[in-house]
């Protein structure tokens, strides 16, 4: 009470525009006492400011860890469906058909030679007989 | 035994309905809402009259139906209530009443939306009442059904995704737990709630899992961990419990909030339930030796879901993420009552506490998430969609009444003293202290940050200056005004006199006590 008095009633202001009598003795303290001593700002810059990176924090896990990681399993999943589905029509599929095909040809060619007439049998023995005797008698005189 | 199968009628009620609004859907909309309102009612009025009828000092359960079904398979017509049971009945009821309620004038919605809404209510009552497995497994997938198709149809842009993604999850947790249960079927032989109860409170089930399941040489505690782990996934899922929740957002979000009011006021319910109703009696040592892993994931699910509402911009999805947040003082509870082993008289009391509060929660988040969700209901229909918190302010000036009931609401949602949301997070947290005063400590956080974010809510849209474009938004009318008033009064009612609602969990809470004495 008496600081109270040697600052303020000893000379008492006379209009309410004058300055505070403590701001013209120490601006400074009278500055720091005017801002209810920082604790509001001093609450937001830590506090406030901490709990809402927090809540951003948070919600960047949401987003990105609890429904990254069902999102990604289920790209994953999505993924080996495609490489099976691929697989299937480009190696499975593809190697089968080609086989299929080679066997088929195979049998078309199989088939004109075994046509079942004795005449054409004869004459591939006959051939074969002859390009087997050309080569013993090459291989003699080599 | 009752004489008169209640249960089944109880049960049976909203299908028929759901038939009879199908039906009389051809002859137009007002028929079909009509009808589905006088369904709606009567099964709530039945519900009183159970409520009525029911003698809480009484333990076990009551009004037991009791048919051989299919015994080869372990399948019986075994239904029954207890106290818990029948809260779940009463908040189902109200809340699909609700939603019946809020849906009325809703043009979008018609016969094929409220008959799904009363198929939705027979999956709930049968998931509350059935005490075989099998029996309780039909009605438990039965509810996902309606609930999909609730989302797919009449849900926003990302409905389709959003009720997928919602299907799957629930579906991978139920596979899981069917499994689980299968397993114990081959090592006991039975599918029935309170036998497999008496069996795990006796050993008995131990020595049987012990006795009849060989797998990989495990030992029978490894092997029941496996069985809990498959249970509890089931019901994390449903709940949710964090980190299993990715279906919520976007479901809640997407659907039409008519909708969501019946996904979180009754259907996530079912979760919680399950977690009383089976994990608590018939895994108690399981969920003791992994209680500091479930109750980090209870204080997961508390803190981090409020921190994300905080986050949130869009109404649904802060209302949505405040949900897991209530629902995990839930998962709190029940996992520090199990997790103490303590068994003098206080932490007999506080397991008593912990255990009553988690069902008051159960009762409170029912009423008032089904109630904020019908509010934002309303909203959308008045801004034309937009439900974002930037859309906003102001608008206690255009829509007092509105603002009022609406910030009633908001202030029970938070645990205000006087309201319904008070008692059940006052015990809840009365018994975890004791029991877990870390787990108690981290998650009074969320509470704090769910009631800054639920401020927020308060001070973003209703106060500073009105926007010119809300200046001739209209307030509640007096049909709405006298639809909403019971949900707000049941709010006072329940929050000044708790005891109506506790008094009848007497029993059944010492039961669920007696059961985690491990």
């Amino acid at each position: 009470m008496g600081l109270g008095w040697w600052i303020y009633g000893r000379r008492p202001i006379k209009h309410a525009a004058d300055p505070d009598a403590l701001e013209r003795l120490q601006p400074a303290i009278f500055h720091a006492l005017h801002q209810g001593l920082y604790v509001d700002q001093f609450y937001a810059m830590t506090i406030q400011r901490l709990a809402w990176w927090a809540a951003c924090f948070a919600n960047w896990l949401e987003r990105w860890v609890w429904n990254g990681i069902p999102l990604a399993l289920s790209a994953m999943v999505k993924g080996l469906g495609w490489m099976d589905f691929s697989l299937d029509r480009w190696v499975v599929n593809k190697g089968f058909d080609e086989g299929c095909n080679s066997v088929a040809g195979s049998g078309r060619l199989l088939s004109r030679l075994q046509d079942g007439s004795i005449q054409n049998y004869l004459r591939l023995v006959g051939a074969a007989l002859a390009a087997l005797a050309l080569f013993l008698l090459l291989g003699r005189r080599g | 035994m009752s004489s008169f199968p209640f249960i089944s009628a109880l049960t049976l009620l909203p299908f028929a309905g759901g038939i009879a609004v199908l039906l009389l859907g051809r002859v137009g909309r007002s028929a079909a809402r009509l009808t589905a309102a006088v369904f709606a009612v009567a099964a709530l009025a039945l519900t009183i009259l159970l409520w009525s009828r029911f003698q809480p000092a009484l333990p076990g359960m009551q009004f037991q139906e009791w048919h051989a079904w299919a015994p080869a398979f372990g399948l019986q017509y075994h239904v029954g209530l207890d106290g818990l049971s029948l809260l779940m009945l009463a908040v189902s009821s109200i809340v699909v009443l609700m939603s019946v309620a809020a849906s009325w004038s809703n043009d979008k919605q018609g016969p094929v939306y409220f008959s799904l809404l009363l198929f939705l209510e027979t999956g709930l009552f049968g998931t509350y009442t059935a005490l075989n497995f099998l029996h309780w497994f039909l009605y438990w997938e039965l509810s996902l059904i309606p609930a999909f198709f609730l989302i797919r149809i009449w849900g926003g842009p990302g409905r389709a995704r959003a009720a997928t993604q919602f299907f799957v999850y629930t579906m991978v947790g139920s596979i899981t737990l069917l499994l689980a249960f299968l397993a114990i079927f081959l090592a006991s032989g039975s599918f029935d709630f309170v036998e497999l109860a008496q069996l795990a409170q006796t050993g008995q089930l131990a020595s049987a899992i012990a006795q009849n399941l060989h797998w990989h040489q495990w030992d029978s505690g490894h092997i029941t961990m496996v069985l809990f782990g498959g249970a509890f996934l089931g019901f994390a899922v449903k709940t949710p419990v964090v980190p299993f929740h990715g279906w919520l957002g976007s479901a809640y979000a997407e659907a039409a909030p008519e909708t969501t009011m019946a996904l979180t006021g009754a259907l996530s319910k079912m979760g919680v339930y399950g977690f009383l109703r089976i994990l608590l009696p018939i895994f108690p040592e399981q969920m003791w030796r992994a209680r500091n892993v479930l109750l980090w994931l209870a204080v997961a699910s508390i803190v981090l879901p409020a921190f994300t509402a905080w986050a949130q911009t869009d109404l649904r999805r802060m209302f949505a993420y405040s949900s897991i947040n209530h629902l995990g003082y839930c998962i709190l509870g029940i996992v520090a009552a199990a997790g103490s082993s303590g068994a003098d008289a206080s932490f007999v009391s506080a397991k008593a506490s912990a255990l009553t509060g988690v069902m008051l929660q159960l009762f409170s988040h029912g009423i008032t998430a089904a109630t904020l969700f019908w509010f934002l209901a309303l909203l959308e229909r008045r801004s034309g969609g937009l439900l974002d918190l930037d859309d906003f302010g102001g608008l206690r000036r255009a829509m007092p009444v509105f603002s009022g009931l609406m910030g009633i609401a908001l202030f029970a949602s938070l645990g205000l003293p006087g309201l319904i949301g008070f008692p059940g997070e006052f015990l809840i947290f009365k018994g975890v202290f004791p029991l877990s005063w870390w787990a108690a400590a981290l998650a009074l956080l969320g509470l704090l940050i769910t009631a800054v974010f639920l401020l927020t809510v308060l001070q973003r849209v209703f106060s500073g200056p009105l926007r010119e474009r809300w200046a001739g938004i209209r307030d509640l009318t007096l049909a709405e005004r006298c639809m909403l008033a019971p949900g707000v009064g049941l709010m006072f009612v329940a929050g000044l006199y708790p005891q109506l609602i506790s008094g009848m969990l007497h029993g059944t809470v010492m039961q669920f006590v007696a059961q985690v004495r491990f």
